[in-house]
């Protein structure tokens, strides 16, 4: 840049002058970040609009999009008094697995939008900090102790529990090792340790609970879970925790885009970093708490889409947690119609992991300088 | 009034006392330098000013209110610290990094105004980062990074400015531009705490020296009186000539080390 290093050009009026050189370009660059914002809902909006068609489209049963439009009109209309089976298929069956899919998948992308921010770490994500084995432990304890029969919102609560109880221990722990600082080779090692032994003492509680054939069919049916059979129950369990979780975070995004200046720059600029941080933890805890309870533990969507839509789209949180939402849903929407479409249905995590573990490794390779001096 | 009032602060790490019984206080129009040797306490005493460590014993006034008293909003629209080792992986632009020196004048869902627009635009073209607005942070050299935390700092528009070693990774010029800066904040009715490794800059831009060794205030007073060949080798350990400008003003021209540093 030319001006850059230019002695004569050298700074000396006093900050509350305003500078009369150059006009200001504060308008435009305002305009230039609104169209740009635009632009990204207008795609990912686009984007949900279709990875919805194409998961109503896609199944054993042959529909048509008619079918599919006939049967969400009649629905709407309340015209339901013919029994089509056509309509049974669309709005029964693969209406509530796409929109669990969908919310379930943007949770994760929000919870991984808003550890990467709070940790300042592109490789924070639920599933490699163990949260999102956290909630399943959570919601397999609730099984096991016939917890989640009494009423049906225990299950995503103890998922939640699961999840909230693993985030705090894991930050706490990496903060401890780094004096405060949290490494990305500490937060990782302190992650694999906590999802190790979440899922021993998953495997565990399974083992247990085989004893008795209802209870370890429960739990072996939670396990299994995914996306498949997939109600609007469901739905309607999962959601509400999911916008009130995404709401709570996408509200803290000025203190999220401060957190990249660090801790001390943070607090500088006003932002009680302990209070928020915990605030945030326990937002991520929910929405992830939520998704897995509804939709079972699915790894890297948390970590593949927030980054790809920074890289896109600018680092601001006041658009990137939004957009991980939808860009998320879009995701797993779409992953979960490759799993169906391979031969005989395979779990959606599998597609998750296929694509985001090589990106994992790819990001991993990018931090090796920090990692070897960590 | 005083923007900022230390009285007896004492404070220490797990038992080991890093500051002991500091006072002093900074009014408006005042650039103050902040020097002592590595560990004589410089940054954890900017911390104690705004709050980031709490005193063991003493206290801290902001504008004569007591720190313990206000939040971290609060604090922070009186108070801006620029911090020593800012990250360097930042993925946001430069306007975007300047522009958090706004957050402690927003609600949480108020959209910047016109008059925060106009302090990130004065914030950048003090700092010679205005050509930079829409570059990434990532891309810019250390010094050009460490103009654009100064901006941020800048744009806050607190009255007091906490600066750790803000010239440390500037060339001469811009450090030189960075002090004038300094200067004509301070000048413009705000208080300007630096903690400077160069005695000679300290020297010939501050109006007056806080000079710490062994975590005590051993000197608070002009430059001249401050930096004698006395005090520069009882306290850094080092031989130095020392004279006087027609101004009055100390021309500080460090020889050798009497000793090794510890």
């Amino acid at each position: 840049m030319s001006s850059v290093g230019a002695p004569s050009e050298a700074p000396a009026a006093p900050p509350n002058t305003a500078s009369n050189e150059k006009p200001t370009p504060g308008p435009s660059a305002r305009a230039r970040f609104r169209l740009r914002v635009a632009i990204a809902f207008a795609l990912v909006l686009l984007a949900a609009v279709g990875a919805v068609v194409v998961g109503l489209l896609v199944g054993p049963a042959h529909i048509s999009v008619t079918d599919v439009v006939g049967a969400l009109g009649r629905r709407l209309s309340g015209e339901a008094d013919v029994l089509r089976w056509r309509d049974t298929v669309v709005v029964g069956v693969r209406l509530p697995r796409v929109l669990v899919g969908f919310v379930a998948g943007g949770a994760l992308a929000v919870a991984g939008a808003a550890l990467q921010g709070l940790f300042r770490n592109p490789l924070a994500e639920p599933g490699v900090l163990g949260i999102s084995s956290g909630a399943s432990l959570g919601a397999v304890l609730a099984i096991y102790f016939h917890v989640a029969g009494r009423a049906v919102w225990l299950l995503p609560a103890c998922a939640f529990l699961g999840a909230a109880v693993d985030a705090v221990l894991v930050f706490a722990i990496a903060a401890h090792l780094g004096r405060g600082r949290v490494f990305t080779a500490t937060l990782l090692l302190v992650g694999i340790a906590v999802m190790s032994l979440n899922v021993s003492l998953t495997t565990f509680v399974l083992s247990i609970s085989l004893a008795s054939y209802n209870v370890g069919r429960e739990v072996m049916y939670w396990l299994l879970g995914g996306l498949e059979g997939r109600t609007w129950d469901h739905l309607l369990l999962g959601t509400p925790a999911i916008l009130v979780g995404t709401v709570a975070i996408t509200a803290h995004a000025r203190e999220l885009d401060a957190l990249l200046l660090g801790e001390v720059g943070a607090q500088s600029v006003g932002v009680d970093v302990s209070r928020v941080r915990l605030r945030l933890i326990l937002a991520s805890a929910l929405v992830v708490g939520a998704a897995v309870a509804v939709a079972g533990p699915i790894a890297f969507v948390g970590l593949l889409v927030p980054h790809v839509l920074r890289l896109a789209f600018g680092a601001r949180h006041v658009v990137l947690v939004p957009l991980s939402f939808f860009g998320g849903g879009v995701f797993l929407v779409i992953a979960d119609v490759i799993a169906r479409k391979l031969s005989t249905e395979v779990p959606v995590g599998v597609v998750t992991a296929t694509v985001g573990a090589p990106l994992f490794l790819a990001l991993l390779i990018r931090r090796r300088r920090e990692l070897a001096g960590a | 009034m005083n923007l900022v009032e230390a009285s007896n602060v004492t404070f220490g790490y797990r038992g080991a006392p890093v500051l002991r019984d500091v006072g002093f206080a900074i009014g408006a129009g005042e650039l103050v330098g902040l020097c002592g040797p590595n560990g004589a306490g410089k940054s954890t005493l900017l911390r104690l000013l705004l709050g980031l460590h709490t005193p063991s014993a003493g206290r801290v006034m902001l504008a004569g209110t007591p720190l313990a008293g206000l939040s971290r909003r609060q604090i922070a629209r009186h108070a801006a610290l620029l911090p020593q080792d800012a990250p360097v992986d930042v993925p946001l632009s430069v306007r975007e990094a300047v522009a958090l020196g706004r957050l402690p004048h927003l609600g949480r869902l108020q959209a910047e105004t016109a008059a925060d627009v106009e302090a990130v635009t004065r914030a950048l073209a003090a700092t010679d980062t205005t050509a930079l607005a829409e570059r990434p942070l990532t891309e810019l050299s250390g010094g050009e990074r460490h103009r654009v935390h100064l901006a941020r700092a800048l744009a806050q528009e607190a009255p007091l400015l906490l600066l750790d070693e803000p010239i440390a990774g500037l060339d001469i010029a811009h450090q030189l531009a960075a002090m004038d800066l300094l200067r004509a904040t301070a000048t413009a009715g705000r208080a300007v705490l630096v903690a400077l490794h160069d005695l000679a800059l300290a020297g010939r831009r501050c109006d007056r020296i806080l000079l710490l060794a062994d975590g005590a205030l051993d000197a608070d007073a002009p430059p001249a009186a401050v930096l004698t060949r006395d005090t520069l080798a009882r306290v850094f350990g080092v031989r130095a000539d020392v004279r006087l400008d027609p101004t009055g003003r100390p021309v500080v021209d460090v020889i050798e080390a009497i000793e090794r540093p510890s």
